[in-house]
């Protein structure tokens, strides 16, 4: 929008390097098209509506009763699901979008659905408790007469005996009243009474105890277990069980034991004396069972189809509830005109959906056949719009990397587009080696050429971060093999690829290639590190030197974008000020001490020279006037030195001193006088407003804020010119780690197991030397070379320019929605 | 920095015992070689201006192709030309460290007694 966007004149638009144009927009909806409307909005998914009723209590709000509806049948929804997850039974994915469905029949299908698996739920549950203690019953019928029949035959047994020897010799086991209880027996009889149950079998023990305690021991009790585990009808747990018998005399003990039969759990069941009733029992029994056994069946077969015709829709009815709640949430975010005939809505979409909008306000209002059409229009504000960037698949992890430090302030100049390329390259610095890049190549690859199964499916943690980030893996890898090739390392081995080595012996016998060195005698070899140094004792003061300077090179280079990206923020924003006052010195700082030092060390290259650039370095802060002597690169060395150190020094004034100043004399100017502020001339003071805080508001100045602000930046700046080109040494610390890592694996485990000339020792080594390249190189490696190319980008990179105190653009999209909620 | 300069020694020319042994052959050989140097040095510009070019040209061509590949609309153009030429200045700063590093060298490789 004008008023935002400024001038933006000073270079064709691009995309990504500023976030979508926005306005804030109000759109005026009739009543009856209200629902429609908003649904038809999500559709398209480009507006985030407003909330204008902040000060209500989500209970207070006119749609909260809808919501309410929404609630339950996702209650509904969710049970269905859990029921589905029980019966094993997966929802179809498939969606057949049928435009009938809508949200009154199906709050109607759902609460019959719903009733309908509650009452087969019940009844199959009180069948299924039935069923339980039938099987219990049939188990103590069985078991119990087993006591009876045993307890018969000894009896009888005994009587027989007792007859036939009665006048032999008495056994020690010879009960000694047989004679006359058997006589007495037959007159008073005296009526024992006796309960059969069962009861858990790691309570048996107490159960015997307590009951004997009780009744003083006046009980007789007979356990068994049960071999195989019981269902418990009243907890429907499987428990190991026995069956008991408990005889006992009286009415006070049987109440006694009913109690701590009751206190146990144990289940009694009524136990027929007769023989020939408990053989008819135990029939009964087994006839009810096999009957409860189908009806349980059938009952769940219909069980399982109720749930399989849910299932085949359970999807869509979910996505149309979340959908409707959406709706209705969005609705009461909506206010009311006073009229009460129309939902006032306000929300921000970027300007190239206007046209879009517009088309699906007129289909709403003609599908919900409205009299009235919706009003839309552009509302003006001095509120920082949203920051929208409109990524594709291969942009979105890169701006999630920038976006993970800070979201954009809206329109401001995105580092995204860059990091796109300079990221995978920085990492690729650290991590130069063209084997280990061939090797994450592959695995970027399969994750991409798999995009669509599983952009589909849900991963682990771990893995969907990889996969997000598959395309930034996918040119990480590539950019190492290139660095890769430059440093001439293949899994830590070089290779004569590009030409032949520049380097061969002094002389024939190659007697001085150990003491003197080599002698350079072809061409420089043409692409990356001669393999020659590989391996040689001064491989590493040679690589050291080359990648610190190389460090130091592209960290300059990296810098200076930065600061060019904020030169281009100050042209976009019409902020002139920022150009002369910090874009200007702040190159001039830097390239005054570091874009000098880059410039010594190509020259150095250049010519050959045996200067040593730290000390002139630190002489020309020591004492610039000193004579440089041997370390003289170019003629007036010392004057350019003098030049540079003084523009270096008054470009630091120069950046602290005038901006609040002139930011004081541009506010005094503007409310000099007239009271009334032109809405157009916002803009500057939006602008500058994010360098004095959020006072813009209330029309302040203060002026020791911006003045303490100021002094801060600058000493960030000047701090952070020094500490922040020490940091990109980070560049050459890793590649060399990751260099001797990889040395150390290919030599003192691959070379060392080749060298026994042993199959089985080869295979140790190779298994060795894969895990290790595989779990250090490749993934803890790749971590860490991640981690320290996000540091660069995000610190010393992104603090050039970057504000990052936007917020981000999150409109009602039903496309989001089921994203969001997965 | 400083610091982790001295541990690098990378402004050496030879190590300092090596310096002492230098017969007057050797540094024959030594004003030999830097007279190849200054003798090769139209050559190493050569060979330095011509990989460049070719860079120049790898990274028109690359242009030429996100231009015809993917054409959607002129701010995606401007946005792929900017990738490209980011990647191609990258890849050339990396490789013309490298090549200008070893043009003259100060140090030449020393052969390990294994070897």
């Amino acid at each position: 929008m004008a008023e935002h966007g400024g001038g933006g004149g000073c270079c064709p638009p691009m995309d990504l390097f500023r976030s979508e144009p926005m306005h804030l927009i109000q759109v005026i909806i009739p009543i009856e098209s209200a629902r429609l409307t908003v649904s038809y909005l999500g559709d398209i998914g480009l507006i985030q509506f407003k909330d204008l009723n902040v000060e209500k209590s989500p209970f207070q709000r006119t749609y909260a009763g809808q919501i309410k509806r929404c609630a339950e049948l996702a209650r509904k929804l969710r049970f269905f699901k859990d029921q589905m997850s029980k019966a094993d039974i997966i929802p179809s994915g498939k969606l057949d979008t049928k435009a009938g469905l809508n949200l009154d029949d199906l709050e109607v299908n759902l609460g019959d659905l719903e009733a309908e698996l509650v009452e087969i739920n019940a009844n199959s549950e009180k069948l299924q408790r039935g069923y339980n203690e039938l099987v219990e019953y049939k188990l103590v019928l069985q078991k119990a007469g087993e006591f009876f029949k045993v307890a018969q035959s000894s009896a009888s047994e005994h009587q027989g005996e007792g007859s036939s020897h009665q006048g032999a010799e008495e056994s020690l086991e010879t009960p000694l009243l047989t004679d006359q209880e058997s006589t007495v027996d037959q007159g008073k009889q005296v009526k024992l009474g006796y309960i059969t149950g069962l009861v858990a079998k790691e309570k048996a023990m107490a159960f015997e105890r307590i009951l004997f305690r009780a009744t003083r021991g006046n009980v007789f009790l007979r356990q068994s277990s049960v071999d195989e585990a019981v269902t418990d009808p009243s907890s429907g747990e499987k428990v190991q069980k026995s069956v008991f018998v408990v005889f006992f005399s009286g009415e006070r003990a049987k109440s006694k034991i009913l109690k701590i039969c009751e206190a146990f759990g144990a289940n009694r069941y009524p136990f027929p004396e007769d023989l020939s009733k408990q053989a008819q029992m135990i029939t009964e029994v087994s006839g009810r069972l096999s009957e409860l056994k189908t009806t349980i069946d059938t009952g769940l077969v219909h069980r399982t189809n109720l749930l399989e015709t849910i299932a085949k829709q359970y999807e869509q009815w979910n996505d149309l509830v979340r959908k409707e709640k959406s709706i209705y949430h969005t609705l009461n975010m909506l206010s009311f005109d006073v009229t009460k005939k129309c939902l006032v809505a306000e929300g921000w979409s970027p300007i190239f959906a206007t046209q879009q909008i517009q088309e699906a306000l007129q289909q709403a209002t003609i599908d919900a056949k409205s009299q009235v059409g919706a009003i839309f229009q552009v509302l003006h504000t001095k509120e920082m719009p949203p920051t929208y960037f409109r990524t594709n698949k291969f942009t979105e992890s890169f701006q999630t990397i920038v976006d993970a430090y800070g979201v954009a302030r809206y329109q401001e100049a995105n580092p995204g587009v860059y990091t796109v390329v300079t990221f995978p390259f920085l990492f690729a610095v650290m991590f130069g080696d063209w084997g280990h890049g061939i090797c994450i190549l592959i695995a970027a690859l399969f994750l991409i050429f798999k995009e669509k199964k599983y952009s589909s499916q849900k991963l682990g943690d771990i893995m969907e971060m990889t996969f997000g980030g598959r395309y930034v893996i996918f040119l990480m890898a590539l950019f190492s093999i290139y660095t890769g090739l430059i440093y001439n390392e293949f899994f830590s081995v070089p290779f004569e690829l590009f030409s032949p080595s520049a380097y061969a012996c002094r002389d024939d016998a190659c007697s001085e290639a150990t003491t003197i060195g080599l002698i350079k005698v072809g061409d420089t070899y043409p692409f990356g590190v001669d393999p020659v140094w590989h391996g040689s004792r001064s491989e590493l003061p040679f690589l050291n030197s080359l990648k610190m300077k190389m460090s130091i090179l592209l960290g300059v280079a990296q810098m200076n974008l930065g600061i060019v990206l904020s030169f281009f923020n100050a042209i976009y924003f019409k902020n002139s000020v920022n150009v002369w006052f910090q874009f200007i010195p702040q190159m001039i700082f830097l390239n005054g001490l570091f874009g000098y030092l880059s410039f010594l060390i190509i020259l150095k290259w250049i010519t050959g020279s045996k200067a040593d650039l730290y000390h002139v370095m630190i002489y020309m802060f020591l004492s610039p006037t000193d004579d440089l002597a041997e370390n003289q690169l170019f003629p007036n060395q010392k004057t350019v030195q003098l030049v540079l150190l003084l523009l270096s020094l008054i470009a630091v004034p120069w950046m602290l001193l005038p901006k609040p100043f002139i930011l004081k004399a541009q506010h005094n100017r503007t409310h000099q006088g007239d009271s009334y502020v032109a809405l157009e001339g916002t803009d500057e003071s939006l602008v500058e407003g994010g360098h004095h805080g959020s006072h813009d508001h209330e029309e302040e100045f203060e002026f020791s804020e911006v003045f303490v602000h100021q002094l801060i930046h600058t000493i960030e700046f000047v701090l952070g010119a020094v500490s922040n080109t020490a940091s990109y040494l980070r560049l050459w610390a890793l590649s060399l780690a990751h260099s001797e890592l990889s040395t150390v694996f290919y030599e003192k485990v691959l070379l060392l197991a080749w060298g026994y000339n042993n199959v089985i020792i080869l295979g140790v080594g190779i298994i060795v030397f894969v895990f290790a390249t595989v779990g250090v190189l490749l993934v803890m490696e790749t971590l860490s070379a991640f981690l320290h190319a996000l540091r660069l980008h995000w610190v010393e990179f992104q603090n050039k320019f970057y504000e990052g105190d936007g917020y981000k653009f999150a409109p009602f999209s039903f496309a989001l929605l089921v994203n969001e909620d997965e | 920095m400083y610091v982790m300069a001295k541990e690098g020694r990378i402004d050496e020319p030879l190590p300092r015992t090596i310096a002492i042994r230098r017969s007057p052959e050797i540094e024959f050989v030594i004003s030999f070689r830097e007279s190849l140097y200054t003798h090769n040095y139209q050559s190493h510009a050569m060979g330095f201006i011509l990989t460049t070019l070719s860079f120049v040209a790898i990274g028109i061509i690359a242009c030429l192709c996100a231009r015809i590949c993917c054409n959607k609309g002129p701010s995606a153009n401007l946005f792929h030309l900017t990738l490209v030429i980011t990647a191609t200045v990258c890849c050339w700063m990396m490789w013309a460290i490298v090549y200008l590093a070893q043009m003259n060298p100060l140090i030449v490789p020393i052969l390990s007694e294994g070897e």
